[in-house]
């Protein structure tokens, strides 16, 4: 018989539990956090929605007030900051979702259907990153989640935390990336934006292209001082053609605020190329980017 | 800790190592499903995600695309053979049957045009004996893993925690969970939709159910059967409607082998071949009575 360690799970919610807080704030079903740094928690954002204060229900019971930072819904992510204790208080290793294989363990460990400090396990389901090397915006893990679990860690098999647990889309645990949280953080809640609203549009139904469509444009925001105007079908960005929605918030996602992209876009039949150089924004709609 | 990463490494690597012989199958409209190369240029995948025969397309491990050809279908065990020039790609490594246990990790994988390769993990769940599917196929042995068959993984391979093959996926064969046809049900299947180029089940368009046959019944007419199957419907100028079925009557043997229920005809029409004549025997109106049926050929559009 193999020797092995049947209780190695046991060691990945211990390292966790001491890593992972709960969060309530008024009238929400309330989710987990996790200590990224001293003093430093990173939830979602529809764990606190628009609170600005969080109740922290740390791993032995006490309870402190925490104030929410920064939020960026896109992302579903939220900073919380508290003042931690000088002991006894944990906070997590960070791994890389990026280096994920289809097939490693990953537990998720969290407040599931409000019962605290429970394990779940599984696989990752699918590389989370593209042929570009560029990390998705979700990991999908084949591991059970429940509502509580929001906020709480994805960890890898060395109780890294690679993720954090946000969705559950077809028995499919979707956790955002380590990679991203650490933007986030960076970038403290503020993303590339060039202000536009956009929809999609079919160029050419034979091969399937999009194109974006600019159906209106914030005037004096990055994309208009830039040229773009309203009816132009952007066709690529850096390069990239649209073979799947998306690529224009992936890519401002990637990019920091005050940088320049290559956008190419279609206007009254024949292309042309602009740079765009991005602005920043803490708050946006779902259909603008 | 370092248990769970040396599985972590190992489920990894069996990922990587099984999903060199998996392939999307682009046969249905949406979305693809997953088959396996099961040998040079042969592809197997589940019948039910084949929904046209022509303008298959595979996306192949290295991300190439290529035109498939249909072989065969066999619907009774839900497989479909593909043909593609497959040269270089690797081909299936399998795992040894015998070590097949309850409890063992085993590890579905998929790949889909778009995304790539997907994997879910969970444990073999039961074994058993050879069965026969509700659509009348013979399968060597019921494997039943315990996970959950995302969409898109029908086709594709049960894996062993080396990343050889077990058999293939499909959630096309029950309502309640995912099965698994071992190997020899895949290897026999293509075997034979090769060197007959399709499926050779009979046909008799009608609809049956199980019936008991009453004691008195029984006794008068010296049948031995306690049950057997009564017709419920046939098909207008189908092969039994042509010799003369009715609604009503009880066929209780074929070619003088006793029916008790309705799998016995289906297990009987998957090893006679459309063409040959069956010999039924049936209780009509009181009395035993011989009637001879032409056995025809499964109309295409059942694999639905």
């Amino acid at each position: 018989m193999s020797s092995f360690d049947f209780y190695a799970g046991a060691e990945l919610a211990k390292t966790m539990g001491q890593a992972t807080v709960e969060l309530s704030v008024s009238n929400r079903g309330g989710g987990c956090g996790i200590i990224w740094d001293r003093g430093v928690i990173v939830t979602n954002a529809h764990v606190v929605g628009s609170a600005r204060r969080a109740r922290v229900k740390l791993r032995d019971g006490a309870t402190l007030q925490g104030e929410v930072m920064f939020r960026d819904e896109q992302r579903d992510l939220a900073e919380v900051r508290f003042d931690a204790p000088s002991a006894g208080l944990g906070k997590a290793s960070i791994g890389n979702a990026a280096d994920l294989r289809v097939g490693d363990i990953v537990a998720a460990f969290g407040a599931p259907l409000g019962i605290a400090g429970a394990l779940t396990l599984g696989i990752v389901h699918r590389k989370p990153i593209d042929a570009d090397g560029r990390v998705h915006r979700w990991i999908e893990a084949d591991v059970r989640l429940a509502p509580g679990n929001s906020g709480g860690p994805l960890m890898d098999a060395r109780g890294r935390v690679v993720g954090v647990n946000s969705m559950i889309a077809y028995g499919l645990a979707l956790a955002v990336p380590s990679e991203s949280v650490a933007r986030f953080l960076r970038l403290r809640g503020e993303r590339a934006w060039i202000g536009i609203s956009a929809e999609i549009v079919r160029l050419d139904s034979a091969e399937g292209k999009l194109g974006l469509l600019v159906a209106e444009i914030i005037s004096g925001g990055p994309a208009a001082r830039s040229g773009v105007i309203a009816g132009d079908i952007i066709v690529s960005v850096e390069g990239r053609s649209f073979d799947r929605p998306g690529v224009l918030e992936r890519e401002l996602g990637d990019r920091e605020p005050g940088t320049s992209m290559r956008v190419e876009v279609l206007r009254g039949g024949s292309l042309r190329e602009l740079v765009v150089t991005t602005g920043s924004s803490t708050k946006r709609t779902d259909r603008a980017a | 800790m370092s248990a769970l990463v040396s599985l972590s490494d190992d489920i990894a690597t069996a990922v990587a190592q099984a999903s060199g012989a998996v392939v999307a199958v682009d046969a249905r409209r949406r979305s693809t499903s997953s088959g396996v190369h099961w040998r040079e240029g042969i592809v197997v995948t589940a019948d039910h995600t084949v929904k046209r025969d022509a303008e298959i397309e595979l996306t192949l491990p290295d991300g190439r695309c290529v035109p498939a050809e249909l072989v065969g279908r066999d619907p009774g065990v839900d497989l479909t053979v593909l043909r593609f020039e497959g040269a270089g790609l690797r081909t299936a490594d399998f795992a040894p049957p015998d070590d097949l246990a309850v409890g063992q990790i085993a590890i579905a994988i998929a790949r889909s045009d778009d995304d790539g390769v997907a994997a879910t993990m969970g444990v073999i769940s039961a074994l058993g004996g050879p069965w026969r599917t509700w659509q009348g196929g013979r399968v060597e042995r019921l494997i039943r893993p315990d996970l959950t068959l995302y969409s898109g993984f029908s086709g594709g391979p049960l894996v062993d925690g080396r990343g050889r093959i077990i058999g293939i996926n499909t959630s096309g064969l029950s309502r309640q969970t995912a099965l698994t046809l071992p190997a020899a049900t895949v290897d026999r299947t293509v075997h034979s939709l090769l060197t007959r180029g399709g499926t050779a089940r009979g046909y008799l368009g009608v609809g049956m159910q199980q019936v008991r046959i009453p004691e008195d019944v029984r006794q008068k007419l010296k049948i031995e059967n306690e049950e057997a199957v009564i017709i419920l419907s046939v098909e207008p100028d189908g092969p039994a409607s042509s010799a003369g079925l009715m609604l009503g009557d009880v066929l209780i043997a074929l070619d003088g082998s006793a029916i008790t229920d309705v799998h016995d005809v289906l297990a009987y029409l998957s090893d006679n071949a459309a063409g040959r004549k069956a010999k039924a025997s049936l209780i009509r109106a009181g009395r035993v009575v011989e009637v001879e049926i032409a056995i025809g050929e499964r109309p295409a559009e059942e694999a639905d």
